[in-house]
Formats: C-alpha cells, sequence, structure tokens
C-alpha cells in the first residue's frame, strides 16, 4: 500500500506543479495507484453534472457516467446532492429501491463496487470524484485516506485559475458531452420546446430504447433522427 | 480602567479581530473596529491606519480621529511619515518625538503637520504576517516621549491579530470568486454547444459551419461568445446570425 500511497503524492504533486489543471493529472494512474479500476471527475452544474475528467481508454467509468447522467440517479448524484461520500462495495448487493431504474442498468456491467467522494469547499460542493472497481469489496482505511486525499488536492487544482482555464478552452479538458448539450439546443428548436424539456426528452428517448445517450445526441446532430413525432 | 474590565475589554478586541469570516466583511469597517480597540486599550490618544494594495501603493486610510486621518492622508500625499516607513521596511518606527530633530528631518511635511494637530509622539507597528506586509498601525501620543514600550507591544499583538483576519477573510474571498468563475466556465462551455446544436437544426449546417458563424457575428458585433450563444438560446439574437447560407452562384 506504501508504494502506491507515494506514487499518488508524486502524481498529485507534478499535477499541481504543472500548472495545466486537471489536464495534467492522468486518471489511469490515479486509479492504479488507488488500487481500482477507473476513477472519473464530474462537476455540478446547474442543469446536472458535468464529466470532465476522465481516461478516454475507461469505457466502463465513461458509460457509469453516462448512464447516471440518463437516468438521473446514481452514487455520483447522490454524493453530489447530498455532499457526503456514496460507498457502494457491491452494486448486486444493494436493495434495487435504492436506484431502482440504474441498478438493473448496470446487471451486466463489468462495474461491481463504486465509490463517489464529493468534492468541496467548505459549504460549496463543487463536483464528484467517483472510483469504480470490477470486483466487490471495501475501500480499504489506506486507500481510503488516498482517495480523499486526491479530492482535496483535485478541488485546489480546479480552484487554480489555470483548473478554470482548461474547461474554459477546448484541449486539455473536453467537455465529455458536449455533443448531448447541441443535441439539446437542436431539439429546442426543432420541437420549440425549452432547453430543460428538451434534455428531459433526450434522455427518456436514450432510457425507453435503451440506447446510450451520446449515440442519441450524436443521430440527433447528424439527422439521423427526426425526432419530431418519437418526441411528441 | 479597572483591571478585569481591561482583560475582559483585551479578550474582545482578540475575538473580533479574529472573526472576519462570519456574516458580512468590510475592510474599512474592520479597521476601524482595531483603532477603536487599540484607542481603547492602550494609553495613546488617537490611531490610524494605512493599508497596501496588491501593487504595494499605499490605500484605505482609516483613523479614529478625523484629525489622524488627515495625517494618514498627509502620509500618502507627501509619501513621507512613519506608516508610510512601516509599511516599505516591514518594521515598527518610533516612538518618535515629533519636535525632535530626528523626525522633523525624516518627515518635515508630515512631523510639522502631526504637531499642528496637537500630537507630540508617534509609533508605527506593521500588519505583517512572516514576510508579508499589508499595512500598518499609526499610534499617537499628545505629549512628547509618552509612548510607552507596553502600548507599542500591545499595539503589534492586535495589529497581528487584525492581519490574520484580514489574511483569512481574503483567502476565502480568493476561493469563492474561482469557485463562481469555475461554474461560469462550465456554463459558458455548455451554452456555446447548444447554440451551436439550435443553428445545427435550424440552418441544417454542421456544427462546425455553426460554431464559425456564431464566432464570426461575435466578432463582427464584438460581442462575448458566451453572451451571443445565450442570447440565441433566448431568442434575442440578431436575425442575420441565422440568414440561410447562400447557395454558390452558378457558373454562367
Amino acid at each position: 500500500m506504501s508504494t502506491t500511497a507515494s506514487d499518488l503524492a508524486a502524481l498529485l504533486a507534478a499535477a499541481s506543479q504543472s500548472a495545466q489543471g486537471l489536464g495534467a493529472l492522468p486518471p489511469a494512474r490515479c486509479a492504479a495507484a488507488l488500487a481500482l479500476d477507473g476513477l472519473t471527475i464530474s462537476l455540478i452544474n446547474h442543469s446536472g453534472l458535468e464529466l470532465v475528467w476522465s481516461d478516454p481508454a475507461d469505457t466502463p467509468g465513461i458509460a457509469l457516467d453516462d448512464l447516471q447522467y440518463t437516468l438521473g440517479e446514481g452514487p455520483t448524484l447522490d454524493a453530489a446532492h447530498t455532499g457526503r461520500p456514496t460507498i457502494v462495495p457491491d452494486l448486486h448487493a444493494m436493495p434495487e429501491t435504492r436506484w431502482p431504474a440504474l441498478l438493473p442498468a448496470l446487471h451486466d456491467h463489468p462495474v461491481r463496487a463504486v465509490f463517489a467522494l464529493p468534492l468541496h469547499l467548505g459549504v460549496i460542493r463543487l463536483g464528484v470524484l467517483t472510483g469504480r472497481r470490477g470486483t466487490p469489496g471495501p475501500l480499504h482505511r489506506a486507500q481510503m485516506t488516498d482517495a480523499l486525499a486526491l479530492a482535496e488536492a483535485a478541488t485546489v487544482i480546479l480552484l487554480t485559475p489555470d483548473g478554470v482555464h482548461d474547461i474554459g478552452s477546448n484541449d486539455p479538458l473536453p467537455l465529455h458531452r458536449a455533443l448531448i448539450h447541441q443535441a439539446t439546443g437542436a431539439l429546442s428548436y426543432r420541437l420549440g420546446v425549452s432547453l430543460t424539456d428538451a434534455l428531459a426528452r433526450l434522455r427518456a428517448y436514450a432510457y425507453t430504447n435503451d440506447r446510450p445517450i451520446l449515440d442519441v445526441a450524436h443521430d440527433v446532430i447528424h439527422h439521423r433522427l427526426h425526432l419530431g413525432s418519437v418526441f411528441k | 480602567m479597572a483591571q478585569p474590565e481591561r482583560d475582559e475589554r483585551l479578550a474582545r478586541a482578540f475575538l473580533d479581530l479574529a472573526d472576519t469570516l462570519t456574516g458580512g466583511f468590510y475592510l474599512i469597517d474592520f479597521l476601524h473596529v482595531l483603532t477603536d480597540h487599540v484607542v481603547n486599550l492602550l494609553n495613546v490618544a488617537a490611531a490610524g491606519v494605512v493599508m497596501i494594495d496588491a501593487h504595494g501603493r499605499l490605500v484605505d486610510v482609516t483613523a479614529s480621529t478625523g484629525s489622524v486621518h488627515q495625517l494618514e492622508q498627509v502620509q500618502l500625499d507627501f509619501d513621507e511619515g512613519p506608516c508610510r516607513d512601516c509599511c516599505y521596511q516591514h518594521e515598527s518606527i518610533g516612538p518618535m518625538d515629533l519636535s525632535g530633530p530626528a523626525a522633523r528631518e525624516r518627515w518635515p511635511r508630515f512631523s510639522q503637520a502631526a504637531r499642528d494637530a496637537g500630537f507630540g509622539t508617534v509609533a508605527a507597528v506593521p500588519l505583517r504576517l512572516r514576510e508579508e506586509s499589508i499595512g500598518s498601525l499609526n499610534l499617537f501620543h499628545i505629549h512628547p516621549d509618552a509612548l510607552d514600550p507596553a502600548s507599542v507591544r500591545l499595539g503589534q499583538a492586535l495589529a497581528d491579530a487584525a492581519t490574520i483576519g484580514i489574511l483569512h477573510q481574503r483567502l476565502a474571498n480568493d476561493q469563492a470568486e474561482r469557485v463562481g468563475q469555475l461554474q461560469t466556465a462550465l456554463n459558458s462551455r455548455i451554452v456555446i454547444e447548444q447554440a451551436k446544436g439550435y443553428l445545427v437544426a435550424r440552418l441544417s449546417i454542421s456544427p462546425e459551419d455553426a460554431f464559425a458563424r456564431i464566432r464570426a457575428h461575435a466578432r463582427a458585433h464584438q460581442r462575448s461568445l458566451t453572451l451571443l450563444c445565450e442570447q440565441v438560446m433566448q431568442g434575442s439574437a440578431g436575425t442575420e446570425l441565422f440568414a440561410i447560407p447562400a447557395a454558390p452562384r452558378p457558373d454562367v
């Protein structure tokens, strides 16, 4: 455990000295240092959570985040709403009533344990650090300590001027759900509804048709999906 | 003042000066609290404060009386005086006899003004945390050689407490501001994507072309990209943004 902890310390030190915001912190290596299979960071926004930090190869982790976004429930959202860690050592052991839409959807998913830690500054909630693992089991005390240290360091990095800059520019921190926001704008025009309604319909369509919301958004933008009648 | 009452006031003073994170904070009000406590607790006739801004300029004068307020302003106007020296030298100045040759030579205009205002002695202690000075506190007495070392030491202690309070407050303020910037940056990214999608649907163009069009329009009208995108989504953007792209003229 001591080797992984020092790995994490080195990664955090390098990232905070780089002045390149979260872009300088490699999600896959941080996950490995915590003995997890993947890590993501989402920021709280008035329209929901925005995934801003993930490893592009972390398909299961990104899918977990997108599913929670589509369904509007899950450990990451709970951590965002309550401001407290949401620790799920075994998704299969959870009563289905906890997240009635998410838990069945995750059944064939390579995710068994989820650990969602809020990023906060005093009482201000900024976002959530979500870790996942393909095998069930708790976080050991040392892992938890490291995960909390990572959450704290990520908050500090986000609040440096560079942390903000990276989100404002296009490169190091691309907005994962950019296409969904485009589709929301497009739908609001085509259907003559508010952005909130347009997003709700996009999510509903993805859910009822059992499709990834990003795929649906792609079809909306590239005119493969003329949703008029479907959405009304 | 009786000793128990004085102890209680001292404790009150340190609490007031540490308590900068609850409720609204206004620097000028806070500096008035500092000078009021100084005058109440120390054997001084009046007290004043000068602050240094981020560029090293002397600003934000506060004082326990109107005449001292003018004396602090004199230091800024003539660029001389104990508060000014204390701010730049990061160490305490005096006590100095205002009619003595040292003071007259060092601050000719300030010491004249101070004597005219009826003061005989002046001292200054820095508002300092480690290497950083954020201002200085001036102590005045009407008699020459009347400022005792105990008063100056207590003045420094109160100045230290005030400095910590001010720096805490500044840090909390900076962080709150950055949280706001982070939210603004995120919202800006989102609304730009939404506006791109809106143009994609309305004009049947690609997202790249939509963005190019929005950017060109914002530049031509010297408007911020985010503001323009907000207007697109609120339906208040200029109509030329939505003009149908002209079909290429066929060669005759």
